[in-house]
């Protein structure tokens, strides 16, 4: 009959355990060798063009997407900020907004961004997979996405998500 | 200052909960009416807090993080005193204050179980404790911008919506109190008399779950414009598991009630139906499974949520091992004793919710064991392991309303036998007659035959003896009928095909010709897109659909609006894929037999609640 409670425990424990081994390995870092980044076309915010044969300049490049009508964004926009002090170029893609507001914004909060793309139907969001905004790639090579962080960016997912994968 | 009074009364009520707990334990007050005035205070602070939010909200107080992300002041007022649980913190809050209500009213209620409020007290000052530290609805936005709020998703905007979580949540929350009594046995090792409130509690906390997540099939069916009604997926299954378990243990005790077996077995369905409902809120709020429900979170929330379902399982197990199982009752099972039926249904419905939450969770095993890759398990797996177990016990519980209880009496064999057989005769002519004859017809039929005979035959018996009929058990297993039934025809003869269709082109779907007529472009206040009218024969009249593809501003979303004509017998369902050059468009045509069914059967399980059990009709 002890043997009940035993199984019992053992059977609880292995599939907590389970969940929260997946937490951790969750938290720490992704990658997506598979995932491939589709060759697009578009705008810039000043009027320029841009594709993304652009991308395979860099051995990685950060895109991050953003809107003035997305609280999470301005919710990361000093972490942004801080980031280009460092040195770090960021590409914008301006999701699904109004060209002036976007203007608007720049100049009131700052500009992080080395070029920003405008994306005003969401076509180029749609071939990353964005489901709202803010959300940040790393682009390896400009053909792969090495990571995809759907949130705000801030000190802490930029240590566990991005650093490694940049530093490697 | 309203937000801050909100988080103070949500503080307030965390520590009361803690304190009612710590004197439950260390000092038991003699007083009765203790636990009932310190869950009164409880209820009272979380439901003053809970106003607090939906002041914010109506206010459009956009300072407050929470109603900044989940409203905008051109919503209707209605959404936006709904789009309070539109999100995470504000749903979290809800549910609060619905396991704060049900406590309440069991305490009321039940004032001479001395611990038991305490034990459902463990499970919400845990809940308050992880809303107040990692999940606070009244988070201000500092420094306060200017921003107009962002959108409540328009997939949400909806009245099915609005209502779908309250009901899930007061179905989720009420399966802490069966819990709390039976931990409250337990300790107290009293007279088994005491578990006696499981069964009602079960049954209201079952019927709860029964419209949330109908309410949710129902929404997804029209709304999602995919044209099904279940799609396995996690978030689905994480509420269809702590349903099968509430079905078994609402069974459970019915038999430890009137003969005080399956005691083990209802204590610890308790604490798996709660454990279930814990570890669905955790598979649904970590992120740690991507789905149509999943709200987009850090993981030390999950850790957080994690640990408290794993602390309250080994309470709940330590306990029941500790103090129960030298206890074990033997139960004379013969073959045809009602005994024997809920044995089978207690362990089928176990055996049935194992698969379920296996499914949901071997991505997440697969992913640790194989060093990431990602697979995920669909809707072939879940038909092939679910439907033979479902339709066994399906078999059983249309013949388990007529056995009586203890031992082998065979008197009732005979109309079981006559029930049986003209089922399956009846069932074998329906389905080759109506349908197109296929195994899973003819089982699915023959048993709706045989449980709505069983349940007639129990009627028709209750007008000739003077024992009591429990017409609200007769009227749940009724609408399960219905449910088996619409299920069993729809699955099985809806007829769908995608195609690419110009103006003025016709297109045959099953025996149903459907004509693309126009195409028009439609312009509202939140939204604009195309609408395609669409026009079929249904017998000797014209009928006309209108689908349309939405885009909404506010949130820049796209949705599509299916194009539905509803009726009892069959639902013409249209809805549009890609705009195709000038003319065309995509477009996916499903006919539907008997899909209403699936909801009608599901509203008459959940009205069953409302229907008095003890009936004398002599």
């Amino acid at each position: 009959m002890k043997i009940y409670p035993l199984l019992t425990f053992l059977l609880v424990i292995s599939i907590f355990g389970l969940l929260f081994s997946q937490l951790f390995l969750n938290s720490g870092i992704e990658e997506f060798n598979q995932k491939k980044l589709a060759p697009f076309e578009s705008n810039l915010l000043n009027g320029e063009s841009f594709t993304s044969e652009e991308l395979k300049n860099n051995s990685l490049s950060l895109l991050n997407v953003w809107a003035t009508w997305c609280v999470g964004c301005r919710l990361e926009h000093s972490y942004l900020m801080e980031l280009e002090k460092k040195g770090i170029s960021i590409i914008g893609i301006n999701y699904k907004d109004d060209k002036e507001k976007a203007f608007k914004w720049l100049d009131q909060f700052g500009d992080p961004y080395s070029e920003n793309i405008f994306d005003e139907q969401g076509k180029i969001g749609f071939l990353l997979g964005v489901s709202g905004a803010p959300e940040t790639f790393l682009i390896k090579n400009g053909d792969s996405i090495v990571m995809h962080h759907m949130g705000v960016l801030d000190e802490q997912v930029w240590n566990n998500k991005f650093a490694p994968l940049i530093d490697k | 200052m309203i937000p801050e009074l909100g988080n103070f009364l949500l503080i307030f009520s965390m520590i009361n909960s803690l304190l009612l707990i710590s004197i439950a334990f260390i000092y038991p007050p003699k007083n009765k009416r203790f636990f009932l005035s310190a869950s009164l205070v409880t209820f009272l602070a979380i439901f003053l807090s809970f106003i607090a939010l939906e002041i914010s909200f109506l206010t459009d107080d956009f300072s407050v993080l929470y109603v900044a992300t989940n409203s905008n002041p051109n919503l209707p007022i209605y959404y936006k005193f709904a789009a309070l649980w539109g999100g995470h913190e504000g749903s979290l809050l809800l549910f609060l204050l619905i396991l704060a209500g049900w406590i309440l009213v069991f305490v009321f209620f039940h004032r001479d179980h001395k611990y038991s409020s305490a034990f459902m007290n463990i499970v919400l000052f845990s809940l308050l404790a992880f809303t107040v530290f990692l999940s606070n609805p009244f988070e201000r936005l500092l420094p306060i911008s200017s921003i107009s709020g962002s959108d409540l998703n328009p997939l949400l905007q909806d009245f099915a919506f609005t209502i779908h979580p309250p009901m899930l949540y007061m179905g989720y929350a009420g399966l802490v109190i069966p819990f709390g009594i039976a931990m409250n046995f337990l300790l107290n090792q009293e007279k088994v008399k005491q578990l006696e409130p499981i069964r009602s509690w079960s049954v209201v906390s079952w019927s709860f779950l029964t419209l949330g997540i109908s309410l949710g099939s129902w929404w997804a069916y029209y709304e999602l414009g995919w044209g099904g009604w279940w799609f396995w997926d996690p978030v689905e299954n994480s509420a269809l598991v702590p349903w099968l378990l509430c079905t078994a243990l609402i069974h459970s005790s019915i038999a430890t009630n009137t003969r005080q077996i399956f005691i083990n077995w209802t204590l610890a369905l308790t604490i798996l139906s709660l454990a279930g409902s814990l570890l669905g809120m955790f598979l649904v709020r970590s992120g740690i499974i991507t789905s149509v429900h999943s709200f987009a979170l850090d993981p030390d929330r999950g850790i957080f949520l994690l640990l408290i379902c794993f602390v309250i399982v080994i309470l709940g197990f330590s306990l029941f091992f500790l103090k129960s199982y030298s206890r074990g009752l033997k139960t004379d099972m013969g073959i045809y004793s009602k005994e024997f039926m809920f044995f089978i249904n207690n362990s089928f419905l176990v055996t049935l919710s194992v698969i379920v939450l296996l499914g949901t969770i071997y991505p997440i095993i697969y992913e640790i064991f194989s060093g990431g890759d990602q697979i995920t398990v669909g809707a072939p797996y879940f038909n092939l392991v679910t439907i033979p177990f479902a339709l066994i016990l399906l078999f059983f519980q249309a013949i388990g309303p007529l056995t009586k209880w203890g031992g082998n009496k065979i008197d009732n064999l005979n109309s079981i036998g006559m029930i049986i057989l003209s089922s399956i005769i009846l069932s074998y002519l329906v389905s080759n007659t109506f349908f197109s004859f296929s195994f899973y017809e003819f089982v699915g039929n023959a048993i709706v035959l045989i449980l709505v005979q069983s349940l007639a035959l129990l009627i028709f018996k209750s007008f000739h003896s003077k024992r009591k009929t429990n017409l609200s058990m007769i009227a749940g297993h009724l609408g399960l009928a219905i449910l088996t039934f619409g299920i069993t025809i729809s699955s099985l003869n809806s007829v769908e095909k995608e195609f690419v269709i110009q103006k003025n082109e016709s297109v045959s779907v099953g025996s149903t010709t459907i004509t693309l007529e126009n195409t028009q472009k439609v312009q509202e206040d939140n939204y604009y897109g195309d609408r395609v009218t669409f026009s079929f024969q249904e017998e000797d009249r014209v009928l006309k659909l209108y689908p349309e593809r939405r885009f909404y501003p506010a949130s820049r979303m796209e949705t599509t609006e299916a194009g539905i004509y509803p009726s009892i017998y069959k639902d013409v369902y249209i809805s549009l894929g890609q705009k195709i050059g000038e003319n065309a468009w995509a477009a996916k045509v499903q006919i539907k037999p008997l899909v209403r069914f699936i909801w009608l059967g599901a509203i008459i399980m959940f009205l069953a609640l409302f229907v008095r059990t003890n009936i004398k009709f002599k």
